[in-house]
C-alpha cells in the first residue's frame, strides 16, 4: 500500500513495502502521476521503510523530478537509508533532488 | 579480417615512414633557410619529396586533414624550389609549424580527420599568394591552443583529477551503463554493482542521463543511461570480470587523453542513443602520443644473433645429452659453452638497443634558432659526436635534461649580440653539443661561450633561499658552490624569463638524470662560458649489482649509487657512531653520514643478536650520501633489470626486480626513493656537521695530524691534507746519491728527507719501524722518513710560536701529545660514549688535561734548551697550576 498526505501543493508519499522495485513501480507511478496532475508541485518521497531501491525504482524518481521540473515543481527524498543516499550520491542524482537522511 | 590486417600492417609502414621523413625535415629546413635566396636544390627537393610522399600515402589511407596539409606545404616548397619564394625566417617558420602539425596528426592519425587545421592551410596558402595577412600570423605564432581531451560530452572531470587517479598505474574507463538491461535484467541492483566497482577501484564520476528516463506521463523506460568514470587497476583484459557491459560500450581514456573503445564501433542502436558520441569527442592531444613502436637494425647484426642463438640451441643440446648420460665433463663444458654464448648475445642485444645519438641530436638546430629568434640573440649550435651510440631507453630519458640545458645555454649563457661585441666577442654565440665515448661509459658535454656562471651569485642565492648557511658556504670549494646550482630553487637569473630563470631548471636536470644513473659536472667562471658535463652508463638493462640481504630477503643496490661498502665491528661501534637529534649517523673520514637500517625501511625487526660487526653500504642518492645497514653483504653480480608491474609502480623504495643465479626474485633498492621515505634528507647530515663545527668552535678550530715518530721520544705531526700517501720502508731501500737520500717509489725516485737534517732534533733510529710519508710539492712528490707509530689525532690548534721556533718545523706546539698518555687515551678513547664527550664536564675535564700537557711540554722543552731557570719558574707556576686544577676536576 502508499500512504500518502496532502496539504495544498504538496504531498508525501510513503511506499510501505520494503523494496521499491519493478514490481511495486506501476503503482506508485500512477499515484505520482495523479498527484501531479491534481496541482501538486511539491512531491516528497519518503523512504522510511523502503530498504532497496533497483534500475526501475531509480528510473521512477528520475521520471517524477523530469515532469516535476518541467510543471516547476520540486521534489525530495527523506528518509533515506545510509546504503540509498550512498548509491544515490555515486549516481550523482542527489545533485538534482534533495535526498536526506533520518 | 586478414584484410584488415594487412591494411593495418601497410598504415603502420606508412606511418614509420612518415616519421623517419619529419625527423630529418627540421634540419633540412633551418639549412634551407640559412642559405637565404640562395636555393640548394638538394635541400629543397628534399623536403620536398618527403611532403610529397607524406601526401601521396595519405590519400592511399583516407587521411583527407593529413593529405591536405602535406599538399599544402608541398606547393609552398615548389614555390622555394622554383625560386618564386625566398625562405625567409617567417616562411620557415610556417613549414615548420606545419610539419609539427603534420607530425601530430600522423601520431594520432585514427582522429586526424577531425582535426581543426584550417589555420595552417590559410597561411600556407597566404605564403605561397605571396602575401600574409597579419592577423593570420599572429595567430600562427601563438601557442595553438591544444586542451586535454578528458572530456566527452557527459562528463566533466579535471585534468588533475584524471591525473590523480592514474597515480600507481591505474587505467581509467568510461564505462556506459544501461541500468534496466545491464543491471536490472540481469537480477541485480545498482547497489550492488557500484559496491563490486568499489572493490577494486574508484568511481570518479558518474553522470546520469536524465533525459532517458522520461516523464511520468511516458512509458516507462526500458533505457536509463549512466556514465561512469572509473578509475582501476585493472587492465583492459581484466575489467570483463568486474564490468557486465558490452565492451563497446567501455572506453580506456589513455594518458593523452584519446578515448579508446575496448571493442569495435559502437553499435546502430547505441549510437542513435548519443548521437552526439559522433561528433568530434576529442580534441587532438598536444604530444604525439607513444615512443616508437618500431626500430630499424643492421642486418648484420641480426645475422650474429640468429648464429648465437644456433649457438645456444647447440649448447643445450650438448647439456641434455651429457645430463641424460650422467658425463660431468659433458655437462661442465656444456655450462662453459651457454655462459659463453650467454654474454656474447647479451653484448649483441644490447647492441641492438643501442641508438645514434644524433636523432636526438637534431632536434635541437631548431631549438636553438626559435629561442634566439624570441630573445634576440644569435647562437649557432654546434654538434659533434652524433655517431655515438646510446641505450634507447637512456636516449628517451636524456632529452627533456638536454633541451632545458641547451635552452638555459641560449637563455642565460649566451649573451645579446651588443653586449658580446662589447666583450670583445663574436656577435654570434657558439653553443656546442657534443657526446663521446669513455671509459665505458658515454659523456655529452654542453658548452656555451656565452657569459658563464659566477659561483658566487649561486652561492648567495642558495643563502637567500634558505638552501643553505652562509657559514657552510665559507667553508665551500669554488666546485662545491657550483654544485648548489642543482639545489631546488636556485637561480641566478636576474629576471624570470619565458624560457627560464624560475629556479626550477637544474635541479629537475639532476633528478632526471640522476635516473638514467648519470652524473653531471660544471666547469664554469664568470664571462669564461660554462661547460657541462654528463657522465652515462651505456645501458640501463643489464647493471652490476652488489646484493645484500635482510630478514632473509636479498635485495640488489646498483653500482653507480653504491660508493663504497664498510664494515664496522662491535667494538668500534661506539666510536664511530653518534645521534643526531633522532638520527643515527656513522663517521666516515670524518664526514658525518645518516645512516639507514633497511630492515626499518621494510618494517621486518632488527636483528639484534649474533652481529658481530654492522654492515653499512655507503649509497650516493645523487643529492646525498647516507648508510644503508643491512644484514649481509653479498657478492656483486650483473643483473637483469625486470620492471616492476604496473600496480607495483607506486612503490618508491625499489626500482625494479631480477631473478638471480638460483632462481629467486630479489628486489632492485632504489636508494633515493628509500631515504625519501624515511625522510632522510641532506639536512639531516648538515645538522650532524654543523654540531662538529659547534662542537669544535668551542675549542678553536679543529685539524686533523698526522702523529708520527722521530727520534724514540719526539713525537712530530703533520697536516693529514698535505699527506698523499704513507709507505713502509726498510732502512735498506733508502739509497744515498750524492749526499741525497732517494729510494725508488711507483716507478721513480723519491727525494727524501728526514727531519734532523734541518731541525734540531734527533735521528730515527734503525731499530723503529721506518715510514715514508709522502707529500705533493710543487706537483712532485716528496718523502719525509720518519718512524712508526703512527696515529691520527682531530686538535684544536693553539700555535705556540713563542716556544719552539726553528726552521723545518712550524711552531706548533699544540701537538702536545694530550692523548698519548694513559689518561689521555681513555680521555678519547671509545670507553667514553659519544654522548658523554658533550657533557660540559667532559669538554671542561678535556680542555684542563690539555692545559696540563701544554705546560708540561713547555717546561721540558725549556729544559732541553738549557734554560733551566725559565723552566723551573714554569714548572712551579703554569705547571702546578694546571697539574692542580686538573686533579682537582679529576676528584670531583
Amino acid at each position: 500500500m502508499i500512504q500518502v498526505s496532502r496539504l495544498d501543493n504538496r504531498a508525501i508519499v510513503r511506499p510501505d513495502g520494503m523494496e521499491m522495485v519493478a514490481g511495486s513501480i506501476p503503482e506508485l507511478r500512477v499515484a505520482m502521476r495523479g498527484m501531479i496532475e491534481e496541482g501538486v508541485r511539491e512531491l516528497v518521497v519518503d523512504l522510511t521503510d523502503v530498504r532497496m531501491v533497483d534500475s526501475s525504482g531509480i528510473g521512477l524518481l528520475i521520471s517524477a523530478y523530469n515532469s516535476l521540473r518541467k510543471a516547476g515543481g520540486h521534489l525530495a527524498v527523506i528518509h533515506a537509508s545510509p546504503d540509498i543516499r550512498e548509491l544515490f550520491r555515486t549516481m550523482r542524482i542527489h545533485q538534482h533532488f534533495s535526498v536526506s537522511g533520518n | 579480417m586478414s584484410d584488415y590486417g594487412m591494411d593495418d600492417e601497410l598504415e603502420q609502414e606508412y606511418l614509420a615512414e612518415c616519421r623517419e621523413h619529419l625527423a630529418t625535415i627540421e634540419t633540412d629546413l633551418l639549412a634551407i633557410e640559412r642559405g637565404g635566396a640562395e636555393i640548394e636544390e638538394q635541400l629543397v627537393n628534399h623536403v620536398f619529396r618527403a611532403a610529397h610522399s607524406i601526401k601521396g600515402g595519405a590519400g592511399f589511407f583516407d587521411l583527407a586533414k593529413l593529405r591536405e596539409l602535406a599538399h599544402k606545404t608541398e606547393s609552398a616548397l615548389d614555390l622555394i624550389r622554383s625560386g618564386q619564394m625566398v625562405p625567409t625566417p617567417e616562411a620557415v617558420s610556417i613549414l615548420l609549424m606545419a610539419f609539427d602539425k603534420l607530425r601530430e596528426l600522423i601520431g594520432n592519425h585514427r582522429e586526424s580527420n577531425g582535426a581543426e587545421i584550417g589555420e595552417f592551410v590559410s597561411a600556407l596558402t597566404a605564403l605561397a599568394a605571396g602575401s600574409l595577412p597579419e592577423a593570420e600570423k599572429s595567430s600562427l605564432t601563438e601557442q595553438v591552443g591544444v586542451e586535454v581531451a578528458d572530456a566527452t560530452r557527459h562528463i566533466q572531470v579535471s585534468a588533475f583529477d584524471l591525473n590523480q587517479a592514474r597515480k600507481g598505474g591505474k587505467c581509467v574507463y568510461l564505462i556506459e551503463y544501461d541500468l534496466i538491461h545491464d543491471i536490472e535484467r540481469r537480477n541485480t541492483t545498482p547497489w550492488e554493482v557500484f559496491k563490486g566497482l568499489m572493490q577494486c577501484g574508484t568511481i570518479l564520476e558518474t553522470v546520469f542521463d536524465l533525459e532517458s528516463a522520461g516523464t511520468l506521463d511516458d512509458e516507462p523506460s526500458n533505457k536509463l543511461m549512466l556514465e561512469v568514470l572509473y578509475a582501476t587497476v585493472l587492465e583492459p583484459d581484466y575489467l570483463k570480470g568486474v564490468v557486465d557491459v558490452p565492451p563497446q560500450r567501455v572506453r580506456l581514456i589513455e594518458k593523452n587523453g584519446a578515448i579508446r573503445p575496448l571493442a569495435g564501433p559502437v553499435p546502430e542502436p547505441a549510437a542513435q542513443l548519443n548521437p552526439a558520441e559522433s561528433a568530434p569527442k576529442a580534441v587532438a592531444p598536444a604530444t604525439v602520443p607513444g615512443g616508437e613502436t618500431t626500430i630499424r637494425l643492421n642486418v648484420t647484426l641480426l645475422d650474429s644473433l640468429m648464429t648465437l642463438a644456433g649457438e645456444l640451441v647447440l649448447g643445450r643440446n650438448q647439456l641434455n645429452e651429457s645430463l641424460a648420460r650422467r658425463d660431468d665433463r659433458g655437462i661442465h663444458s656444456g655450462a662453459q659453452r651457454v655462459s659463453l654464448v650467454t654474454s656474447e648475445l647479451q653484448e649483441i642485444v644490447t647492441q641492438t638497443r643501442m641508438q645514434p645519438i644524433a636523432g636526438l641530436f637534431s632536434k635541437f638546430p631548431r631549438l636553438v634558432r626559435d629561442l634566439g629568434g624570441d630573445l634576440g640573440k644569435d647562437a649557432q649550435l654546434k654538434l659533434e659526436g652524433g655517431e655515438v651510440e646510446i641505450d634507447k631507453t637512456i636516449l628517451e630519458g636524456l632529452s627533456d635534461p638536454l633541451t632545458d640545458m641547451v635552452r638555459n645555454a641560449v637563455d642565460h649563457g649566451i649573451e645579446l649580440p651588443a653586449e658580446r661585441t662589447a666583450r670583445g666577442k663574436p656577435a654570434s654565440g657558439t653553443v656546442t653539443l657534443k657526446a663521446s665515448h669513455q671509459a665505458g661509459q658515454v659523456v655529452i658535454e654542453i658548452s656555451d661561450d656565452g657569459k658563464g656562471l659566477a659561483a658566487e651569485k649561486i652561492a648567495s642565492s642558495a643563502i637567500a633561499k634558505g638552501l643553505i648557511s652562509r657559514e657552510q658556504v665559507q667553508g665551500m670549494s669554488e666546485r662545491e658552490k657550483m654544485a648548489l646550482i642543482f639545489l631546488p630553487g636556485v637561480s641566478t637569473a636576474d629576471k624570470v624569463s619565458d624560457v627560464s630563470g624560475r629556479g626550477v631548471g637544474m635541479d629537475v636536470v639532476k633528478t632526471n638524470l640522476d635516473r638514467l644513473g648519470g652524473k653531471i659536472e660544471i666547469d664554469s667562471g664568470p664571462g669564461r662560458g660554462s661547460h657541462f658535463r654528463i657522465k652515462l652508463p651505456l645501458t640501463l638493462a643489464i647493471i652490476p649489482s652488489p646484493l645484500v640481504s635482510d630478514g632473509g630477503e636479498r635485495f640488489a643496490i646498483p653500482q653507480v649509487s653504491v660508493g663504497e661498502l664498510i664494515r664496522i665491528p662491535v667494538a668500534q661501534l661506539a666510536e664511530r657512531t653518534d645521534r643526531v637529534g633522532d638520527a643515527e649517523v656513522l663517521n666516515v673520514r670524518d664526514r658525518l653520514v645518516p645512516l639507514l637500517h633497511l630492515s626499518d625501511a621494510l618494517g621486518v625487526p632488527r636483528r639484534k643478536s649474533a652481529a658481530k660487526a654492522l654492515n653499512v653500504v655507503l649509497v650516493d642518492t645523487g643529492a646525498f650520501e647516507y648508510g644503508l645497514v643491512v644484514e649481509e653483504l653479498h657478492d656483486t653480480v650483473e643483473i637483469v633489470v625486470k620492471p616492476l608491474g604496473r600496480h607495483m609502480k607506486g612503490l618508491h623504495d625499489y626500482a625494479g626486480a631480477t631473478i638471480l643465479g638460483d632462481g629467486h626474485v630479489a628486489l632492485i633498492l632504489d636508494v633515493a626513493g628509500l631515504a625519501t621515505r624515511a625522510k632522510l634528507t641532506a639536512g639531516t647530515v648538515e645538522a650532524g656537521n654543523r654540531r662538529e663545527a659547534e662542537d669544535s668552535g668551542a675549542a678553536g678550530e679543529m685539524h686533523s695530524l698526522l702523529v708520527f715518530h722521530n727520534a724514540p721520544p719526539e713525537t712530530c705531526a703533520v697536516p693529514i691534507e698535505q699527506v698523499s700517501r704513507i709507505e713502509r720502508v726498510r732502512p735498506a731501500q733508502i739509497l744515498q746519491l750524492g749526499g741525497r737520500r732517494t729510494m725508488q717509489y711507483c716507478g721513480a725516485s723519491l727525494p727524501l728527507v728526514a727531519l734532523h737534517d734541518t731541525a734540531a732534533v734527533g735521528e730515527p733510529t734503525a731499530e723503529q719501524q721506518l715510514v715514508v710519508i709522502v707529500f705533493e710539492r710543487l706537483g712532485r712528490p716528496l718523502g719525509l722518513l720518519a718512524a712508526e707509530p703512527l696515529d691520527m689525532v682531530e686538535v684544536a690548534l693553539n700555535i705556540d710560536a713563542v716556544t719552539l721556533r726553528q726552521r723545518g718545523i712550524v711552531p706548533i706546539a699544540t701537538v702536545r701529545a694530550d692523548n698519548q698518555c694513559n689518561f689521555g687515551k681513555w680521555l678519547y678513547g671509545p670507553e667514553i660514549s659519544g654522548g658523554e664527550k658533550q657533557t660540559p664536564q667532559y669538554q671542561d675535564l678535556r680542555q684542563r688535561h690539555a692545559e696540563f700537557h701544554e705546560q708540561a711540554s713547555k717546561v721540558a722543552q725549556l729544559a732541553m734548551a738549557g734554560q733551566r731557570e725559565a723552566a723551573d719558574k714554569a714548572l712551579s707556576g703554569d705547571f702546578s697550576v694546571a697539574s692542580s686544577s686538573l686533579m682537582t676536576l679529576c676528584r670531583n
